[in-house]
């Protein structure tokens, strides 16, 4: 059993910041399919924080396609992601990436803001979204404001969110023709499982020139993180047999990863050099 | 702050009114409030699917879902599910939903203690594509846990129901 909880169900994104910097312990319910669990399992026979549940506050499930940006709302979830007509057509990592998440059902009550703001090191839409340039859209007492996703996460479980902010939608620009993308994650079951390691590799060409290239890893440190060098690298390189090693090695030595009970730090290291050049080649084959 | 909301629903058909605090989730109010009891608690941490029920007719796990968030909406439970089939198809009852009967006649269920929450996700399934490959069933029913049939009767008996459905709607 859950102990009970205080409970606030604010009807608008104003009332949901007023009440957050009223109670700045409070937990933001979205999904719920991290936060019932926390729930149950951290705060039993305590007293636990308030919920503030803003999983049906308007407006912030919409996914928004213009010619520049595609936004995706925080409450969007896991399954709207996948069914989606342009983020199939477009960027169907996305799809690829969330069908790695959980389950229908849990795909069902997921959402985009809450895999996010949840923070975790080994969450799978974090690496991809840097990989798109996202950035989130945060409401709080003084207006909204975005910040680039590089700078959200700050470790395990935390983020940028001050007192009174709720996370109302991440964004990204939409390249036409979309920039060829790929998730690749390395795990033990193939359902209802979390990342070893992930890492979410993109390039731009020009022609037959690769301009611009992202590597972002997850579950490889405290926050997932961007591999600039071997961005850099890969876009003055190219896609050859020695940038795709060498990024591999930048990534390798950016990442610091630990020794938990999915995982040794050793073979997560390992395993994302492993995942940075199996990307980069299908990148360069496809 | 309220200590209970009003929460309006159809369940199984049957439009419910109650107030219901903050905290209760789904599944409790299925069980203890309503005496839905064919809906199991099993792990509480929506990892074993064993709570699933329907809401609009696409799964969900119950226990990892607060009860006020289903206001305005239709859930369904193991024990509505054959009247439900009945209104879509113009079965005549006691019918029950083919992917009930094709546990029953696959031998789906051995302890039966997930069957409830597998029979609600495969008709979630089928409710959304009609002709699931058996890699198809095998990812519908991924979030579900048996820890006694091995599953091969399990993808079976939904392949079965699946036909079964398709037959009856032609």
């Amino acid at each position: 059993m859950r102990p009970r909880f205080a409970y606030h169900r604010p009807a608008s994104v104003e009332e949901a910041c007023r009440i957050l910097a009223a109670e700045p312990s409070a937990a933001i319910l979205a999904g719920g399919t991290d936060l019932m669990v926390h729930l149950r399992q951290a705060w039993r026979g305590k007293r636990p924080p308030a919920v503030v549940n803003v999983k049906r506050l308007p407006g912030l499930a919409a996914i928004e396609v213009t010619e520049a940006r595609v936004r995706l709302g925080a409450l969007a979830t896991l399954t709207a992601l996948i069914e989606h007509p342009v983020i199939r057509s477009e960027y169907p990592v996305l799809p690829f990436t969330a069908r790695y998440m959980g389950s229908p059902a849990i795909r069902n009550l997921a959402t985009v803001g809450g895999n996010l703001c949840n923070a975790s090191p080994a969450a799978d839409l974090p690496p991809v979204l840097l990989a798109l340039d996202a950035e989130v859209e945060i409401a709080g007492p003084s207006g909204t404001r975005r910040v680039p996703l590089a700078r959200f996460f700050q470790g395990p479980g935390q983020t940028r969110l001050g007192p009174g902010e709720l996370l109302t939608g991440v964004e990204f620009p939409r390249r036409q023709p979309p920039w060829p993308i790929r998730y690749e994650r390395l795990d033990v079951r193939r359902a209802m499982d979390i990342a070893i390691v992930g890492a979410a590799l993109s390039i731009h060409r020009d022609g037959a020139r690769v301009r611009e290239a992202r590597v972002a890893l997850g579950a490889v440190g405290p926050t997932p993180l961007r591999v600039p060098d071997a961005e850099a690298l890969l876009a003055s390189h190219g896609l050859t047999d020695a940038a795709i090693t060498r990024a591999a090695e930048l990534g390798m030595a950016a990442a610091r990863p630990i020794s938990d009970v999915r995982a040794s730090a050793e073979y997560r290291r390992e395993m994302i050099g492993t995942l940075i050049r199996r990307g980069l080649e299908a990148l360069r084959d496809g | 702050m309220a200590d209970a909301y009003p929460l309006e629903l159809a369940v199984n058909g049957r439009r419910v009114r109650r107030q219901v605090p903050g905290s209760r989730t789904l599944l409790e109010f299925l069980r203890e409030d309503l005496r839905l009891t064919g809906t199991n608690l099993a792990c509480d941490t929506g990892d074993c699917g064993a709570c699933t029920v329907l809401v609009d007719g696409q799964p969900y796990t119950s226990c990892i879902m607060l009860a006020l968030d289903v206001d305005g909406r239709e859930v369904t439970t193991i024990e509505g599910l054959a009247a439900r089939w009945q209104a879509q198809s113009g079965a005549a009852p006691p019918a029950l939903h083919p992917v009930q009967q094709g546990f029953l006649d696959e031998g789906g269920a051995q302890c039966g203690f997930c069957t409830a929450g597998m029979v609600m996700a495969a008709a979630g399934l089928l409710e959304a594509n009609a002709a699931p490959t058996a890699t198809e069933i095998q990812a519908g029913l991924e979030g579900n846990l048996c820890r006694c049939t091995g599953y091969t009767k399990i993808v079976t008996a939904v392949a079965v129901a699946a036909e079964r459905m398709r037959e009856l709607r032609r």
